[in-house]
């Protein structure tokens, strides 16, 4: 009698976690989450982290790469109101940011070690310059 | 009572199965491996070592200034101020724009400016150089015009950093100003004034360090100078007003 209780109980405890189971497989299975619990996270705008009070952020080039193509695109993003000049050891380009700050502009490298200076200056004379090194290579290594 | 039991041990089994086979693995594979599946193997490895070599290792430039030299590597301070190494090989090929006759690492010495281009090991953060170039680049100067002197074509500005720089306006000199409205255009030195924005390209002069030989200047009218730049504008200067008694009264300028 003592071993048919004993049994009993375990296979109770058995069918129980059986039922759980299939129970929270169905529940993770079938439900929905309503729009209305979705928490929308919005990313603060970068500030910059240089010190500077004017943001400047360079998508391309990336500093010290290498290239084999002579004309190369500076790309990135800054203040909408900011004017963006780029200097290269042989020349120099201003262009205005578009709306949302993001500015695109080629510039025609020399063979060798190239400088980029890209300077991000507000109306109100405060700026920020980055300093890029871009290499253009003819031989293959 | 017996019907209990057996119904409690057909749902235990019952259970066990379904355990069974939501755990159930990949077949184990057989201790044999074949010839075959052990060159298979090999080959695999050695794939994934050379993906992982080349993920190590990528093509880089840098431009710096040498600090250290031995014969076959130099430390280089770079444009951050961050201290580089560089190894050199028998690959490794040097020009300087000075001399187009031989020229190899024991020509370089501590000052000079280079520009490496080689093999950067993200492991080792060593660049193996493949091309050694002397550089002669002109500075780049941003700040904020303090005087001008038109008898002798020259001109002062101050940095953020305070730096004092007299600027020599050359013949080769090309002048530009910019504004929103009519974009880069030429400009003269008749167009500069004290307090204007102004970016400087040039070299230093060989006869005083501070001064630059300017190749271009770049005026922005309509964007004043960094505030950080100290500057004394021509209306901020009081008048100077006579004592009377043949002295003239001077401002103090801290």
């Amino acid at each position: 009698m003592r071993i048919e209780k004993i049994i009993l109980a375990i296979a109770g405890v058995f069918a129980g976690l059986f039922v759980a189971g299939i129970a929270f497989y169905i529940y993770q299975t079938t439900r929905t989450i309503s729009p209305s619990s979705i928490k929308t996270i919005t990313l603060q705008k970068p500030t910059p982290a240089d010190g500077s009070s004017v943001l400047l952020a360079i998508e391309s080039p990336a500093d010290e790469s290498v290239t084999t193509s002579r004309i190369v695109t500076v790309s990135g993003k800054t203040d909408p109101s900011a004017t963006v000049m780029v200097t290269t050891d042989t020349q120099d380009n201003i262009v205005s940011p578009s709306g949302s700050g993001a500015f695109s502009l080629t510039v025609t490298l020399p063979v060798g070690e190239n400088r980029i200076f890209v300077t991000s200056i507000m109306p109100d004379g405060q700026e920020n310059q980055k300093q890029l090194t871009v290499s253009v290579v003819t031989d293959n290594f | 009572m017996k019907k209990i039991i057996t119904i409690c041990i057909l749902t235990i089994v019952t259970f066990l199965a379904f355990a069974q086979a939501s755990f159930a693995i990949s077949p184990s594979p057989t201790p044999v491996v074949s010839k075959i599946e052990e060159q298979i193997n090999n080959l695999k490895d050695r794939i994934a070592s050379r993906v992982a070599q080349l993920n190590l290792v990528e093509k880089r430039g840098i431009l710096g200034t040498i600090t250290d030299i031995s014969e076959t590597q130099f430390t280089i301070t770079d444009m951050s101020g961050n201290n580089r190494l560089v190894d050199v090989d028998e690959l490794t090929k040097f020009s300087t724009p000075s001399s187009q006759k031989s020229f190899g690492i024991s020509d370089l010495s501590k000052g000079t400016v280079v520009g490496v281009v080689g093999l950067y090991n993200k492991d080792s953060r060593r660049l193996l150089a493949r091309f050694v170039d002397v550089q002669n680049m002109p500075k780049v100067y941003s700040g904020g015009i303090l005087s001008i002197n038109k008898t002798s074509f020259t001109f002062t500005f101050a940095t953020v950093k305070s730096d004092t720089i007299t600027v020599s306006v050359e013949d080769v000199t090309k002048t530009l100003s910019y504004t929103k409205a009519g974009g880069l255009v030429r400009s003269g030195f008749s167009k500069l004034s004290v307090a204007q924005r102004v970016v400087v390209v040039g070299f230093p002069d060989i006869h005083d360090k501070n001064t630059i030989l300017a190749s271009r200047v770049i005026i922005f009218p309509d964007i004043p100078a960094n505030p950080k730049i100290p500057l004394v504008k021509p209306e901020d200067i009081a008048p100077i007003t006579s004592t009377g008694s043949g002295k003239k009264l001077t401002p103090i300028t801290k």
